[in-house]
């Protein structure tokens, strides 16, 4: 026996880290399936729209959810816990055929499941462009839960817009969708978990591009490739692409890239660019403007704010608007950020959830003509607060499908 | 990767305290997480630290979290013990105890423990976080196994912990935490030894899977997957 067995015990020991375990695609051809049926049009969608009661399938589900076609797909987002369905399908005669996933994200875990809208129950009625007097989805899982939704009234339209954001482009969906998070592939996704704005992180590269990406370093928590390991700005944009690709494979998009994307081929009506470094805040300022322009140009009409997160962020803004200021959402306290409303050209005042927001805050904020944000709140007794009790203008979520769910069928813990 | 002081620190420890320590008598060796039987009414205290790699995923970044722990084993009649034991970094707080039946068979040991005790983290940092804290009530099953050698003792200890129940509160608004479940799965090494004169040295190792670590509470970690959660400590036993 070895005279200093500890040192033996440490050697063998160290090293270890605790990584999320992967989780198996559910390899599904929605693109396919959608082309072997026909398509419903805007009309036969709106009436499918809703909130629907679960009759069977409940232990799943929760007791109601929400659907909604979004980018072609048939969403269902329950209120009940993380749970979303993306679906994908159309007509076959005078049924309505829907075939796709469901996801339980927190855990990763996903079935795949049929869906049928059958002639008596609502399909003939949509094939004939009638409103359904009564719609019944009815069918099963991969893993043999029998589901039954039946739709009892309309999804929860708001006075205002409401603002259901994914953190990082997606949130945590983005480590469970084989989609990276801050990827472009996420933000175009991320209509379908319930979002209608994203925030997204950018860094400075070494050469002074903007590049999209949260942390300070590559790491392999967030890229792949060898060489592709250190602080982000050791490396120019060149070598960040010859190097390595986020996590699931995409390359690491700049924030030109990320912008033009929404604005061509997404519907998000909101992006939040999260500044973490204040020495960037000009070349970033320049891109929102141009970004911007396009936006306006495309007759696209997404707002493009910069998240300014303490002072020093506000003095480098203010620096680098020179007196024509860009749209903003301002995590600084609430009488900083109604005092700088206008030379800051304030969208949203946004204090994180654990802080207080009281009516009161809000009632002066909206008074300014200021939204109120908060993030990033995923639990859903603290949602239902910011839904129901103290109701702010929107929320940033990893969870961005259970804040849909829960806004669109009005449903309390 | 550990930090490399972390390694050269513990490895530091060990080979200066050994190299002053001055004997003691084996017969009067008595360690805590070693299950050999206590003498009735005698005590061993134990004061130390850890750091605790939190799961990747919850905290996004590797940082060690450190925390003092406390350590009681008092010696009762006939192979009991009481057995408490504490941890905390301010803002995150573990304290559990119970009884410990233990038996000797030559160089084997062999102890059975359980252990009620509880959670409490606060935390109340302007524009960050109001009067946030969060609470949980658990059991705790354990087993050890010892075995001596000369005056060294090596011993690993199964354990399991149960959530009674667990809320959190952020300003005025509670909510509920997991409750009624399986929450931890630990398995501890540990080496026990004599060290700098008379006082004794626990070093080991930790590795617990973990629905949610309590030193994470304050990121509402919503994650419904277990972790590994690796942890080495050192302990000196007064």
């Amino acid at each position: 026996m070895p005279r200093h067995p500890t040192i033996l015990l440490l050697a063998f020991l160290v090293g270890c880290i605790a990584e999320l375990a992967p989780v198996a695609e559910l390899e599904i051809d929605l693109d396919r399936i959608a082309s072997e049926t026909h398509p419903l049009d805007a009309q036969q969608k709106a009436f499918m729209s809703g909130v629907y009661e679960v009759v069977s399938g409940a232990d799943l589900l929760g007791p109601r959810v929400s659907g909604r076609w979004i980018d072609g797909r048939w969403c269902l987002f329950s209120q009940h816990d993380v749970v979303l369905a993306e679906m994908a399908g159309g007509f076959a005669s005078d049924s309505v055929h829907l075939t796709g996933f469901v996801r339980v994200v927190r855990s990763g875990q996903g079935i795949t499941v049929d869906l049928l809208i059958a002639p008596r129950d609502g399909g003939q009625d949509l094939a004939n462009g009638r409103e359904p007097t009564r719609l019944t989805l009815a069918g099963s899982t991969s893993s043999g839960t029998r589901l039954q939704l039946r739709r009892v009234g309309n999804l929860y339209q708001p006075q205002a817009p409401f603002h259901v954001l994914a953190h990082r482009g997606g949130g945590r969906n983005a480590e469970r969708l084989g989609m990276s998070e801050n990827s472009i592939a996420m933000v175009l996704h991320a209509s379908r978990l319930g979002a209608t704005g994203i925030e997204i992180d950018v860094k400075r590269t070494r050469d002074g591009r903007i590049i999209v990406f949260h942390d300070d370093t590559f790491s392999p928590r967030t890229v792949s490739g060898a060489y592709l390991l250190g602080r982000v700005e050791s490396f120019d944009l060149d070598q960040i692409r010859q190097y390595g690709q986020l996590i699931n494979g995409e390359p690491i998009p700049t924030l030109e890239d990320m912008l033009h994307a929404v604005i061509d081929s997404t519907q998000l009506s909101l992006v939040w660019i999260d500044v973490k470094d204040a020495g960037s805040m000009e070349s970033v300022v320049r891109i929102q403007r141009e970004a911007l322009a396009y936006a306006a140009a495309t007759g696209h009409p997404v707002r493009i704010a910069i998240g300014i997160v303490d002072d020093r962020s506000r003095q480098a803004y203010l620096q680098a608007v020179a007196g024509d200021p860009t749209p903003t959402i301002s995590e600084l306290d609430r009488s900083t950020t109604l005092a700088s409303a206008e030379s800051m050209r304030c969208l949203a005042w946004a204090p994180r959830w654990t802080t207080t927001i009281t009516n009161s805050d809000v009632s002066h904020c909206h008074a300014a003509g200021v939204l109120v944000f908060t993030w990033t709140l995923d639990v859903r007794e603290y949602i239902a607060e910011y839904l129901f009790e103290t109701p702010v203008d929107g929320i940033l979520s990893n969870y961005p499908s259970l804040v849909a769910g829960m806004q669109d069928t009005r449903a309390k813990p | 990767m550990t930090p490399h002081w972390i390694r050269t620190a513990l490895n530091l420890t060990v080979l200066l305290g050994c190299t002053w320590y001055e004997g003691v008598s084996r017969d009067t060796l008595q360690y805590y997480y070693e299950p050999r039987p206590l003498i009735p009414s005698t005590s061993v205290f134990q004061i130390g630290g850890s750091a605790t790699l939190l799961p990747e995923p919850v905290v996004e970044n590797e940082y060690p979290i450190p925390a003092i722990d406390v350590q009681y084993k008092l010696g009762l009649a006939n192979e009991w013990s009481l057995v408490a034991s504490g941890s905390t970094n301010l803002f995150s707080n573990l304290v559990h105890g119970g009884l410990q039946w233990n038996r000797a068979w030559d160089r084997f040991s062999l102890g059975i423990a359980q252990h009620v005790g509880g959670f409490v983290g606060f935390i109340s940092a302007e524009g960050q976080f109001d009067n946030s804290w969060a609470w949980a009530g658990i059991g705790v099953t354990l087993v050890r196994a010892g075995f001596r050698l000369d005056d060294y003792a090596l011993s690993v200890t199964g354990a399991a912990s149960y959530i009674i129940h667990s809320e959190s509160n952020v300003a005025d608004v509670n909510a509920q935490g997991p409750s009624g479940t399986w929450n931890d799965l630990y398995l501890t090494l540990a080496v026990e030894q004599p060290f700098l004169k008379e006082s004794l040295i626990a070093l080991g190792f930790s590795l617990t899977y973990s629905r949610t670590p309590y030193q994470t509470w304050l990121l509402f970690n919503t994650y419904d997957q277990r972790l590994f959660v690796p942890e080495f400590f050192c302990a000196i036993q007064l």
